[in-house]
């Protein structure tokens, strides 16, 4: 089962790698970017970051639905990861049953075009406010929790007072 | 002209700086990046850095972890192709060494500077323990 999804801009970094992957007790990471996908120089950097502890695919976002999908997937714990909720959402729904919570830690700090801080370290364009409220419409948990010692925020709750 | 950038997680860089200042008593020829203590991207400062180098220097960017995004914002950046030299998990040891030492600082020079300050970092009194591997080979299995 998927354990998290995590939106991370950062995809794979230390908090993902020291914390995420303990806490969550995972044996995998998925990374499902279509950038990271096609790009040697950031796929070979993801893989430098993965702790030796998981096994890693770097897949599109189009293949890692059929990973997630893949039948040995339900007695695996594995730990996804996303770099947009555009993207978490597309898992999301393609994916029904098998995702158990989504976690909005990291995004839009590397973006440069128009977006709103939605919490901290989430700031979102416009279409991605969209796509985190279709999200939270998906029966479930939506969150926003950087480390596991942090508290979780419902992102339902922090986009009522966005627009 | 020897030219070092320091970049970590929070206050990591800028306070190895000041340990340096305390110890080597300046540290003009150091630079540092504090990322992630505000939400601007600290990225431009690493470009900077990068184009602000000739081929006369001989420089080094240190980044605070292995695979951290500190780390992997400098590696996308390919500071190799532009003779500037990437070292990471930075300690206090290879920043002094690399700073003050009269060996010009080559791939060859910093290789050796960065294994002598790797057998710093050790457990007072060492046992002999070997570190277990545990790739994996599919991801299924």
């Amino acid at each position: 089962m998927i354990e998290q999804l995590r939106v991370d801009d950062r995809l794979i970094h230390g908090q993902v790698a020291l914390m995420w992957s303990k806490a969550l007790n995972t044996r995998g990471i998925i990374v499902a970017n279509d950038g990271a996908a096609k790009d040697k120089m950031v796929a070979s950097t993801l893989k430098m970051a993965c702790p030796s502890s998981q096994h890693l695919l770097i897949k599109s976002v189009n293949d890692a639905e059929e990973v997630i999908n893949d039948s040995r997937s339900k007695a695996m714990p594995i730990f996804v990861l996303t770099n947009c909720v555009k993207d978490a959402l597309a898992l999301v729904e393609s994916c029904s049953g098998m995702i158990k919570e989504v976690n909005i830690a990291n995004v839009g700090r590397f973006v440069n075009s128009e977006k709103t801080r939605v919490m901290p370290n989430v700031e979102l364009t416009p279409e991605e406010v969209e796509a985190a409220r279709e999200l939270c419409k998906r029966g479930i948990p939506v969150f926003h929790q950087v480390t596991p010692n942090d508290a979780k925020t419902g992102v339902e709750t922090a986009l009522e007072d966005i627009r | 002209m020897r030219r070092i950038l320091l970049a970590s997680h929070g206050h990591f860089a800028s306070g190895l700086k000041s340990s340096i200042d305390i110890l080597a008593g300046e540290s003009s020829g150091v630079t540092a990046i504090d990322a992630y203590v505000d939400n601007s991207d600290y990225t431009a400062a690493i470009r900077e850095f990068i184009d602000s180098c000739t081929p006369n220097d001989e420089a080094v960017i240190f980044t605070d972890i292995l695979g951290g995004s500190v780390f992997q914002k400098v590696a996308l950046e390919q500071p190799e192709h532009h003779g500037v030299m990437h070292v990471t998990g930075m300690n206090l040891a290879v920043v002094m060494e690399c700073l003050l030492t009269p060996e010009k600082l080559t791939k060859e020079s910093v290789d050796e500077i960065c294994a002598a300050a790797a057998s710093q970092l050790r457990r007072v009194q060492v046992l002999n323990e070997e570190a277990t591997d545990n790739s994996g080979e599919g991801f299924f299995s």
